[in-house]
């Protein structure tokens, strides 16, 4: 019966041109609104390259503390002595990163050039590698004695590597300038997706090559350039050891209280809290997004149900028939439901192309900002695409045809129930 | 013409009920979708107090002390004021440059503060929020902006000539009318202090004609407080906002003298970083604030609604003028010509989409009486109100809702055209034929 | 012979907010199993509602229908679906064929909703064979002549075997030649098959060629 459904589907849509391809187009850009919307949540949440171990990384940055002159200072990113008492020597850590952030492009270039490319660059430790699974092509990280030693060596990405060089490879102990500061290539890394701000880079220095990378100022002794990632297997033991630590920094000053502001933060609640609200409630946060999926699908299901509607009054004569035939409601519905199913899979498809196509724009530097209310600056001048393992996610087909099955319901169903509640002998004249 | 058509809309009332509430459903998300959008298209292209077309931002940075390049002949603070000196000259020296001033946080810069003052007079009352920028006056931004002085204040000429001291302030005229709504001038006009308010006052000691610091704030409420000059040996980056000569367009103008600004500009240690318009900063700083990119989802959602509005009615006309043929080969056939058929069409839907408007726009003020209009993107609240439509109600209540009908009509009539094209080319023989 | 249809004191109103209308008023009908039976009357006499409730299209206001010794009161949808399925076969002035499948398709319609069904394509070709229209199983329906659509629908009709056929004049559409072409195949169905047909029709002549003539007027059925 289901190869009768659908012969009748394609008979229906070689004979009714303009409306399937409207319902077809309709479908395509719902299905292409929902997907988008799915395929950023996917990268913000999912592991993807590099940051495979997502759900196993915390991060910190931003601090609330009282200071000695009585007000509240709130600092974007904190001091090296913060990282180095502290941070560093954290129980329940697999491993701890400290880095300068990427607030600025720098200019790289070969020494003796005279134009440059602008990278995003961090300025981290050996543990920045641990953390992020970057798939190195050739050479290494910089390794702990170029750390301790402020060695200026740089790992750069293969698309700055094939850049400058050509071939990645040989870009291995050759000499670049970065704002006009030479540095070494130790090794060459597979490019991520700009999309990922937090884990995205182009070149990684070690941070001990600034002369004053310890400097802490003694009027704020908390703020200063750092941030960190943590990988951890225990994060309710992880905010035990920072509770601590908050306790016991009241008690060596003076009363003074320090607020990490739900911190550390894990990829998740970065994800679907970007902003650090207080109140932030996943369940809250997760309806929310249900509810802009579902108005994303219920304009395009009414506009599909008012023209199913005009179609099912054109084809009451057909269904009276079958009706008198012995056909019950139930298998006359799902008549209907698998015949709309094929044009709405169909759209789909379209659907799933357009979503493609809209991700292998500029766009997606915009759509990546969803839900956000500060954006980077740097991600403007940058490439923001999506990898392959992203754009053609598993799971993203999965959804799709979970979208299409929604749609096709929402927008099949009533249409049909009204239409065949209509009594038989009305239709057969 | 308008009695049938209306006729016509009730009697099919249960055929056109799913458009109906499409049109419904769409100008209500229409609303909650377009109307931060246009308030902040609003906000960023309102004249911000002063021509930023005419002004360019340079962004200077210094070597690194352990490069190649780094000459530590200017650690000596004689030869770096030296440096710095030149670094100003050669840039007030560039083709078509009026102005130069050394302002690192200047208006649309990076950084920005937000304050709360009391006045002296009447230390009480609470006031919102406005922008504190430091400037050292000695530069001459005021004049590199384009600024100018209000009335009963000193001119622009006399705030420059001397230093600005930490305790003086040059306000705009939004915030001398909001803290001193009697009064011009700047006799007795003070603030306290918020870092010392015990102690010590802030003085007026000039009033400028309204300016916008930041370009996605609606708000006109921005002091001046002096800054003291960083010595030139600790200077590593810094600023340079230059006046152009009217005429010259500033987002060209890196482009159109980049090696002149490169070469010039990179003395000592100094080498240039960036180059951005005084527009380009406005938009990044939209950018940052994730206006660009809210107001652009939402357009891109609106965007998708408004299609699919315009494929629903497009297949919506087309089936039922395909069920109506009998009924327009009538009409054809008593006379009514191609284009009547037309305009009855458009007219049908027309009215339609006008009834749903009304209907979404009844549903939308609910919700607006009690959660208020837009404020666009921004959370414009917190500062001093300046006096536009947005912040009337029933202004921004009429203009949103024209912008929106209109956009829904267009969006209807696309959806109409062809079918109703169509309709109305069958010949009357064969739409009565078709029985 | 026994009564294969048999209604009891059968009346049917039609009620609107304004109008009430009586399309049938206490008709009491016999049909044996294997006639060939005419319903005759004026336009708006009721014989179209008749043969609806015959059929279980529509349900009468009073009275009762029994359709093969079982009565049709109180049953369900899913009840009179099934009955009507197994039972009764139907052909339209308007012929009704799915305009979206094919000729083969049409016929199997009603096998479709057969619980237990085997072999419909075949079943369906043997009713194709026995309206002479087998040679078309993969035309489309606008590719047919009215007389050819016709013949398919007779065809759904009886593809199911069903004894019972209801036939709301089924020539009305179709030009003199085709017409007898119609009526000699429901006569052939008749006396081969032995099946009961009950045509509703204006054509004296055509009603003149069944076993028995039934006359209605306004509802009621006169002798």
């Amino acid at each position: 019966m289901i190869i009768t459904h659908l012969k009748q589907a394609w008979q229906l849509l070689r004979q009714n041109k303009l409306f399937s391809g409207i319902y077809i187009a309709g479908t395509a850009l719902a299905i292409a609104s929902t997907t988008i919307f799915a395929v950023i949540y996917y990268v913000k949440l999912a592991p993807v390259y590099p940051e495979y171990m997502r759900d196993r990384i915390v991060t910190l940055s931003t601090l609330e503390y009282d200071t000695p002159y009585g007000y509240k200072m709130q600092t974007a990113a904190f001091s090296y002595d913060f990282l180095n008492d502290f941070l560093y020597h954290l129980e329940n850590a697999e491993a701890v990163s400290g880095y300068i952030g990427n607030y600025q492009l720098k200019m790289l270039k070969l020494p003796a050039a005279k134009d440059h490319i602008d990278v995003v660059m961090h300025m981290s430790d050996p543990s920045f590698f641990r953390i992020l699974n970057y798939d190195f092509i050739a050479g290494a990280p910089f390794s702990q004695s170029d750390f301790e030693s402020g060695l200026h060596r740089v790992a750069v990405s293969d698309r700055v590597a094939r850049h400058l060089f050509g071939d990645p490879v040989r870009a291995v102990g050759e000499t670049v300038s970065l704002d006009f500061d030479e540095y070494e290539i130790c090794g060459v890394f597979r490019e991520g997706s700009a999309i990922n701000s937090m884990s995205f880079t182009q070149a990684v220095v070690p941070y001990t090559v600034l002369p004053n990378y310890m400097v802490t100022s003694s009027h704020a002794p908390l703020s200063g350039a750092y941030k960190a990632m943590i990988l951890t297997d225990n994060l309710a033991a992880l905010n035990a050891e920072f509770a601590e630590y908050a306790r016991k920094y009241k008690t060596s000053h003076d009363g003074q209280e320090i607020n990490f502001l739900d911190q550390p933060m894990t990829s998740t609640t970065r994800a679907l809290n970007p902003n650090g609200n207080d109140d932030f409630d996943i369940m809250t946060a997760l309806r929310f997004n249900l509810l802009i999926l579902l108005t994303l699908l219920v304009v395009p299901a009414l506009n599909l149900s008012g023209m199913i509607a005009s179609r099912m009054d054109a084809r009451r004569s057909e269904l009276s028939i079958r009706k008198s035939f012995g056909a019950t409601q139930g298998r006359l519905l799902s008549q209907v439901l698998w015949e709309n199913l094929i044009l709405t899979i169909v759209g789909g498809l379209f659907g799933l192309v357009l979503t493609w196509i809209v991700l292998s724009t500029d766009a997606t530097l915009t759509l990546s900002n969803i839900g956000t209310n500060h954006s980077i600056a740097i991600n403007r001048a940058l490439t923001v695409r999506l990898t392959p393992d992203m754009m053609f996610a598993p799971a993203m087909f999965g959804f799709s045809f979970a979208v299409c099955v929604a749609l096709n319901l929402m927008s099949a169903i009533i249409p049909a129930w009204i239409a065949l509640r209509r009594p038989i002998v009305k239709s057969l004249k | 013409m308008l009695r049938i058509i209306i006729k016509n809309l009730w009697n099919c009332r249960s055929r056109n009920a799913w458009l109906f509430a499409e049109l419904i459903i769409v100008t209500v998300l229409t609303w909650v979708i377009l109307d931060p959008s246009i308030v902040g298209i609003y906000d960023i292209n309102s004249y911000p107090g002063y021509d930023p077309d005419r002004i360019v931002n340079i962004e200077i940075d210094s070597y690194p002390p352990n490069s190649s390049q780094y000459d530590d002949e200017y650690d000596n603070p004689d030869k770096a004021r030296k440096l710095y000196e030149n670094l100003i000259s050669k840039a007030s020296h560039l083709p078509y440059v009026e102005s130069v001033t050394d302002c690192f946080a200047g208006i649309n810069g990076s950084s920005s503060m937000s304050i709360s003052l009391k006045s002296a007079d009447s230390a009480d009352k609470d006031m919102p929020g406005l922008f504190m920028a430091n400037f050292d006056i000695s530069t001459r931004p005021l004049t590199t902006y384009g600024l100018e002085a209000a009335e009963g204040s000193p001119s622009i000429k006399e705030l420059e000539s001397r230093p600005l001291g930490t305790n003086e302030l040059i306000i705009t005229e939004a915030v001398d009318r909001a803290y001193w709504p009697d009064r011009r001038g700047i006799n007795g006009k003070r603030f306290i202090d918020p870092f010392r308010p015990d102690t010590a006052y802030l003085n007026v000691v000039g009033i400028i004609k309204d300016v916008r610091y930041k370009a996605h704030v609606r708000t006109n409420a921005l002091v001046i407080r002096g800054a003291t000059p960083t010595p030139p040996q600790y200077i590593n980056e810094l600023t340079l906002v230059v006046r152009l000569q009217e005429g010259i367009d500033a987002d060209s103008y890196f482009n159109d003298h980049h090696d002149h600004i490169t070469e010039d500009l990179s003395i000592g240690n100094f080498f240039v970083r960036s180059v951005k318009s005084q527009r380009q900063l406005m938009e990044e700083g939209e950018y940052i604030c994730g206006i660009t990119s809210k107001r652009d989802i939402m357009l891109f959602v609106a965007t998708l609604f408004l299609l699919n509005l315009v494929l629903g009615v497009t297949g919506s006309v087309w089936l039922q003028t395909g069920k109506r043929i009998n009924e327009l080969g009538v009409l054809r056939s008593y006379g009514a010509s191609r284009s009547k058929i037309m305009k009855m069409l458009f007219g049908e839907a027309l009215v339609l989409a006008s009834a749903a408007f009304v209907i979404g726009e009844i549903i939308y003020l609910q919700y607006a009486f009690s959660n208020n209009l837009s404020e666009g993107f921004e959370e414009n609240s917190m500062y001093l109100p300046t006096a536009s439509w947005v912040n009337d109600f029933t202004a921004h209540f009429a203009i949103v809702s024209a912008i929106i009908y209109v956009i829904l009509i267009i969006c209807v009539c696309i959806g109409t055209y062809f079918p109703a094209r169509h309709a109305s080319r069958i010949s009357p023989v064969d739409a009565l034929r078709d029985e | 012979m026994s009564e294969i249809i048999k209604l009891t004191d059968v009346s049917k109103i039609y009620r609107t907010k304004t109008i009430e209308t009586q399309a049938l008023d206490s008709v009491n009908l016999d049909i044996n199993s294997g006639e060939f039976v005419s319903i005759m009357g004026p336009s708006g006499c009721g014989k179209s509602t008749l043969l609806n409730i015959i059929g279980l299209l529509d349900s009468p206001t009073t009275g009762t229908v029994e359709l093969c010794g079982h009565p049709t009161a109180g049953l369900n949808d899913k009840a009179l679906a099934r009955l009507r399925n197994e039972t009764l076969g139907f052909v339209f002035q308007s012929f009704h064929l799915i305009p979206t499948l094919s000729v083969l398709d049409n016929v199997t319609v009603p096998l479709i909703y057969r619980h237990g069904s085997h072999n419909n394509k075949k079943l369906a070709i043997e009713a194709l064979e026995k309206v002479g229209l087998s040679h078309r199983v993969n035309h489309m329906p606008s590719q047919l002549s009215g007389g050819q659509a016709q013949r398919v629908a007779i065809a759904r009709a009886i593809v199911g075997n069903p004894s019972i056929v209801l036939a709301d004049e089924p020539c009305g559409n179709l030009d003199s030649k085709m017409s007898g072409e119609i009526m000699d195949l429901l006569h052939n169905l008749n006396r081969e098959d032995g099946r009961t047909i009950v045509m509703v029709t204006h054509n004296e002549s055509q009603a003149k060629s069944t076993d028995r003539i039934i006359h209605f007027f306004d509802g009621r059925r006169v002798e």
